[in-house]
């Protein structure tokens, strides 16, 4: 394994809501770290003097920030968006994040957006086109990149490999780091038929510098939806428990983003993931 | 197949009605669950992401459009405005002018306007939480700084937008002077002035020294009127949370 430190260890984090700002200004919250959606803090008609920026620089005065995206569109076939560039730059500079991140997936073609993380089909013509999307992020921002396993509901026909050989394939072309959603691998376990430990014992470790955890929902229909609006079953803290004991000391947080419980309850669920961390660690000591 | 190939074919999908799709073979059926399935939870996401954010942003606008479906004509609007940024609160800003060239017969008169009224406060919002401060001229040593409230957006209109907002049922055309504009606990508000007192509101929304604005109205107007304005009018605006007032 490599033992270069390639980000740092923040302990337990929240996903940072503008539910929560009066609960987190000022205040001894608890939390190590608190991750913000970039393109909330970017963009239209500017950044600057925006409140919510105002209150995130606040709250950075007192607790390590990073930043995650959403529409990078890493797994687009468009060339990357400049201005998205320059303006999540521009952001960075102000913030000085812990690190930026987003998700391994596409958001639009031809200049058109979904908005939403759409899966890719895990070939070795998708593995080169994110690879180099990797790329020229990293050398546009001059930081090492992290990218995030998105959940699925729908794989591919032409699809030549697993998903942790595809993303095994990216971190060794651009050893750019792995933000490792436990939620989001059990949630497409669920949907695929595939096991959640061999997802996890296959994709390269030594990269994770995060792990995201959450809620889910599952559908009338038999699909697993990631929702991110309730509580973290019992199934993610199991495999949590499984994966934190194979890597390096890394920080770990909660998102939670539809019908945003209190901040103290959301905190809570932080707890849980702390309280079973530790006690995974003490049993194997 | 190539990855933009089967890109093209997944986002035409997502954006076009049911009955109007076919089926995308290359999709994986698996675990029981159809590949049509699978796909629709794209969909169903994608438009509670898109039509629903232009639904919500327009619902006062969608009551008064008539329109026999609501959604297909959002749909429609999208599939010939479709979003091209990653910033989903750019999505509606189109519809005012869509609604122009696409007025369904039964639409009320005011239509257009409402639909301009709605985007207007839509932008107010947005401005409050996101200006970025432009250069502004220098208020000198004495004068009175006027601190804007940058999601201030004035309008003056042929209809009474103020009493239909608040269904007021007031449909007949008559002249009205709105203020929008959006405060610090997130709630955007729409109030109507007299003619005179958006002239005013005009000009202090574009100086930062109350001295200088008060120099530009016009003589034209009665002194007494502008006293009325000065004493009773601004007071309720900084109150209302328009504009502040800082003596240097």
């Amino acid at each position: 394994m490599n033992k270069e430190v390639k980000f740092n260890n923040l302990g337990f984090g929240l996903g940072l809501r503008p539910d929560h700002f009066q609960d987190i200004v000022g205040a001894e919250t608890g939390v190590d770290w608190f991750e913000a959606l970039t393109e909330n803090y970017m963009g239209i008609p500017g950044h600057g003097q925006s409140s919510l920026l105002s209150t995130l620089l606040k709250i950075r005065k007192d607790y390590p920030i990073v930043l995650h995206c959403v529409s990078s569109n890493i797994g687009g076939t468009d060339p990357l968006d400049q201005i998205f560039l320059k303006e999540l730059k521009a952001l960075i500079q102000l913030v000085q994040p812990a690190w930026v991140s987003d998700h391994i997936c596409w958001t639009g073609i031809h200049g058109l957006s979904s908005h939403e993380l759409l899966p890719l089909p895990y070939t070795q013509e998708t593995v080169d086109i994110v690879s180099n999307n990797i790329q020229q992020i990293q050398e546009a921002l001059g930081m090492r990149f992290m990218i995030e396993n998105a959940s699925s509901y729908m794989a591919f026909e032409h699809s030549e490999m697993e998903e942790w050989e595809f993303i095994s394939e990216i971190v060794k072309k651009t050893d750019c780091g792995l933000l490792l959603d436990i939620n989001n691998i059990y949630v497409s376990s669920q949907n695929h038929d595939f096991l959640a430990e061999t997802y996890i014992d296959n994709i390269p470790l030594e990269n994770v510098g995060q792990i995201h955890l959450a809620g889910h929902r599952k559908k009338e229909n038999g699909l697993l939806i990631d929702t991110h609006d309730q509580p973290i079953c019992s199934e993610v803290f199991e495999l949590l428990d499984y994966a934190y004991k194979k890597i390096p000391p890394t920080s770990v947080m909660v998102e939670w983003d539809d019908n945003i419980p209190s901040f103290d309850k959301y905190k809570a669920e932080l707890m849980k993931a702390k309280n079973v961390i530790k006690k995974g660690l003490n049993n194997e000591t | 197949m190539k990855l933009k190939d089967m890109q093209e074919q997944v986002f035409n999908y997502l954006s076009t009605k049911d009955s109007e799709v076919k089926e995308l073979p290359f999709i994986k059926e698996s675990k029981g669950i159809q590949r049509k399935t699978r796909l629709d939870s794209y969909k169903l996401s994608f438009k509670n992401r898109t039509v629903e954010c232009v639904e919500n942003d327009f619902s006062v606008t969608g009551i008064f459009l008539a329109s026999d479906d609501f959604n297909q004509y959002i749909y429609n609007y999208l599939k010939q405005n479709p979003s091209k940024t990653h910033y989903i609160n750019e999505i509606s800003r189109g519809l005012p002018s869509y609604i122009k060239n696409n007025k369904p017969k039964a639409a009320a008169k005011f239509i257009l306007d409402l639909a301009q009224l709605e985007w207007a406060m839509i932008e107010s919002f947005y401005n409050f939480f996101n200006y970025k401060e432009q250069k502004k001229q220098d208020v000198a040593p004495g004068e009175t700084k006027i601190v804007h409230n940058h999601s201030l957006v004035l309008m003056q209109n042929k209809w009474p937008l103020d009493k239909i907002w608040n269904d007021e049922k007031a449909y007949e055309e008559e002249l009205s002077y709105l203020s929008i504009w959006t405060t610090e606990d997130r709630m955007v508000h729409i109030r109507s002035w007299t003619s005179l007192e958006l002239t005013v509101l005009q000009l202090l929304k574009t100086h930062n020294s109350l001295e200088q604005c008060i120099e530009k109205i016009p003589d034209t107007y009665a002194t007494e009127d502008l006293t009325q304005i000065f004493e009773k009018s601004l007071p309720r605006w900084i109150e209302l949370g328009l504009l502040s007032l800082e003596t240097s």
